[in-house]
């Protein structure tokens, strides 16, 4: 396999084969990615194209070996390219495709909130009833070398719960969620069986400790995310012990064997592009019994990623207008906020507004400004993918005082059908008393395509099946329009972003 | 393969009868694409069984930590018990 270029549109590649390649920009390691078979262009990946405006020394290693090493030109700006945090922190591509401060540029002095955090869940799942350990790359970092992994960029715990049942399962981690969180940690959930707890470090530097739930189940080994194997109880029962940056911590009674079965016979290779081979079988157990509450999350995590820095376009949309002009006193529900901009001038022309999303990190901007200027609008991180969320905004907003009012624009096709079939029961809920929700998606005819389009983020739906749908919650369609919608940030079929696209409003009146 | 069907007709591999029978029992045994939709049928039922153990553990979460507490509460605290319902979700 050889490199033939480099470029401001990526990297290519004659002869693809399997290989590890490694992408050192200004002399540090920022990307690394597993070639196959066929790839021609490697395009870069989208959180590092920002910083690709002017020159850098550029060296590509495959396998190790030194397959491009030049200088190129990325774009016209004068400064040099520099792959670091608005607090100058050097920032590496990590294995998800985000921009994180590995563990090995942090000095080791910084790794202490991490092994706190460490500690701390550690300590509490233990008491909680279930037998925790570091797991996955930090105990493949602690059994190798004694420490993290320097390419690494979070932490991950599991446990072994006396549990066997999903049902039981996804209960228990709902318990062990509420124990961390009433000791103050931040939880964000991955699924029915997995969370990530937010560590905060002195230094600012935000990273996961993802908790994963095992079990033993019918002779195997359950762990998630990836693991359904066969496997004996005192393979992992009792825990011993194992170091890591100095410290003491649990570990499974057999731990090579455990890195073993997640990482192959060649665990003990360093491989920082390691990617799972996933068993189809498997998956499809896991994600029957514990996932669909993620769908896209990370896609839009990751496409407000750098949106705290600076505030949006604040022109509302239409569909905001419309709800303005119709509902002049109502306090409006805005699901689905994005980036905050309609939430925020709804509220400056007088209505009280509450504004929800699971991308947080998109009305952050504007959350931060509506609390300092005392704006009438309130922001918060809803998952309404998640049942219990949904029934928890719908109750809230059951009791809210007054005339009330929802707005939905790209929700429902930004969603999946358990997203919207929990949109539709929160409407229920909130608006059983009287109210209308306004929503907006991009349309297509015919039955909803099976799968979501990770290009777009937005998936056209058929406004009949969403007028049924609605209907079957007890909605009462009171108009419907057809419009070209632009602002989706979504490229046409073969036409350039933004360009407009079909797309229908619905105006819904619930009764319960 | 003119002359087979002049043989008797226990010696005839080709016999009508023989046919017959291969066509009859050929009938009963599903075709490949058969084979194919009726195990994506049966992987579509798995997994909607599947799913339906988160859907039990986020109902029953529910009742327990939400329904309960506010059956016992007076009108005043019932903000209270949701908002500690809805924070202890995360996000």
């Amino acid at each position: 396999m050889r490199v033939v270029s480099v470029g401001a549109d990526g990297i290519g590649l004659a002869d693809a084969d399997e290989a590890l390649v490694d992408v050192h920009l200004e002399g540090r390691r920022v990307w690394s990615f597993r070639a196959v078979p066929g790839d021609g262009l490697v395009a870069w990946p989208q959180p590092l194209r920002r910083f690709l405006g002017g020159p850098a020394t550029v060296r590509v290693d495959v396998d190790g070996a030194t397959g491009f090493d030049d200088e190129v030109r990325f774009g016209p700006g004068p400064d040099r390219v520099a792959v670091v945090d608005h607090e100058g922190r050097a920032l590496v591509v990590d294995n998800s495709g985000r921009l994180a401060v590995t563990l090995g540029d942090q000095a080791a002095a910084g790794h202490g909130p991490l092994l706190d955090a460490l500690e701390d869940v550690i300590a509490a799942l233990a008491g909680a009833g279930v037998a925790a350990f570091p797991a996955y790359g930090t105990l493949l970092g602690a059994v190798r070398q004694g420490g993290f992994i320097a390419h690494d960029t979070d932490a991950d715990v599991a446990y072994v719960s006396d549990l066997d049942h999903p049902v039981d399962l996804v209960r228990e981690s709902f318990r062990l969620q509420r124990v961390l969180q009433d000791q103050g940690h931040e939880i964000t959930r991955h699924s029915g069986a997995a969370f990530k707890v937010q560590v905060r470090a002195a230094d600012g530097t935000v990273r996961g400790l993802d908790v994963f739930a095992g079990a033993l189940v019918d002779g195997h080994l359950m762990m998630m995310g990836e693991l359904f194997t066969p496997y004996e109880r005192d393979w992992l029962l009792p825990l011993r012990t194992v170091e890591l940056e100095g410290r003491t911590f649990p570990a499974p009674a057999d731990p090579e064997r455990l890195l073993a079965t997640i990482y192959g016979p060649s665990w003990r290779v360093p491989d920082p592009a390691f990617t799972f081979d996933k068993d189809p079988a498997v998956e499809r157990r896991l994600d029957g019994w514990f996932r669909g509450t993620r769908a896209f999350r990370h896609h839009w995590d990751r496409r407000y990623s750098d949106a705290r820095q600076h505030g949006p376009n604040r022109r509302p949309h239409d569909l905001a207008r419309l709800v303005h002009e119709r509902e002049t006193a109502a306090t409006v529900v805005d699901l689905g906020c994005g980036r905050g901009q309609d939430a925020v001038w709804l509220a400056l022309q007088g209505h009280r507004v509450l504004g929800l999303d699971f991308a947080e990190a998109g009305f952050a901007h504007l959350a931060d400004r509506a609390a300092r200027e005392g704006w009438s609008v309130d922001f918060h991180s809803a998952n309404l993918l998640e049942l219990r969320h949904a029934l928890a905004w719908g109750a809230r907003l059951a009791r809210l005082d007054g005339p009330r009012a929802i707005t939905a624009r790209h929700l429902l096709d930004a969603t999946s059908e358990r997203g919207r079939r929990h949109v539709w029961r929160l409407c229920r809920m909130a608006l059983g008393a009287g109210g209308r929700s306004y929503v907006e998606f991009l349309t297509a005819s015919g039955p909803a395509p099976a799968g979501m389009d990770p290009r777009t983020l937005l998936t056209p739906l058929d406004p009949d099946l969403v007028a049924a749908e609605a209907a079957s919650y007890g909605a009462r369609v009171v108009e419907r329009t057809t419009h070209e919608a632009t602002h989706t940030g979504q490229p046409g079929t073969d036409g350039p972003p933004d360009h407009a696209l079909p797309a229908c409003r619905m105006v819904m009146e619930w009764s319960s | 393969m003119s002359g087979v069907t002049d043989l008797p007709e226990s010696d005839n591999p080709w016999s009508r009868r023989r046919q017959g029978r291969l066509r009859r029992v050929a009938s009963r045994m599903l075709g490949v694409p058969e084979l194919r939709a009726r195990i994506e049928q049966l992987e579509a039922e798995v997994a909607e069984s599947r799913r339906l153990n988160l859907r039990l553990a986020e109902l029953t979460d529910v009742v327990q930590e939400l329904l309960v507490p506010l059956h016992r509460r007076d009108e005043a605290a019932v903000d209270e018990v949701l908002e500690r319902y809805r924070r202890e979700l995360g996000s």
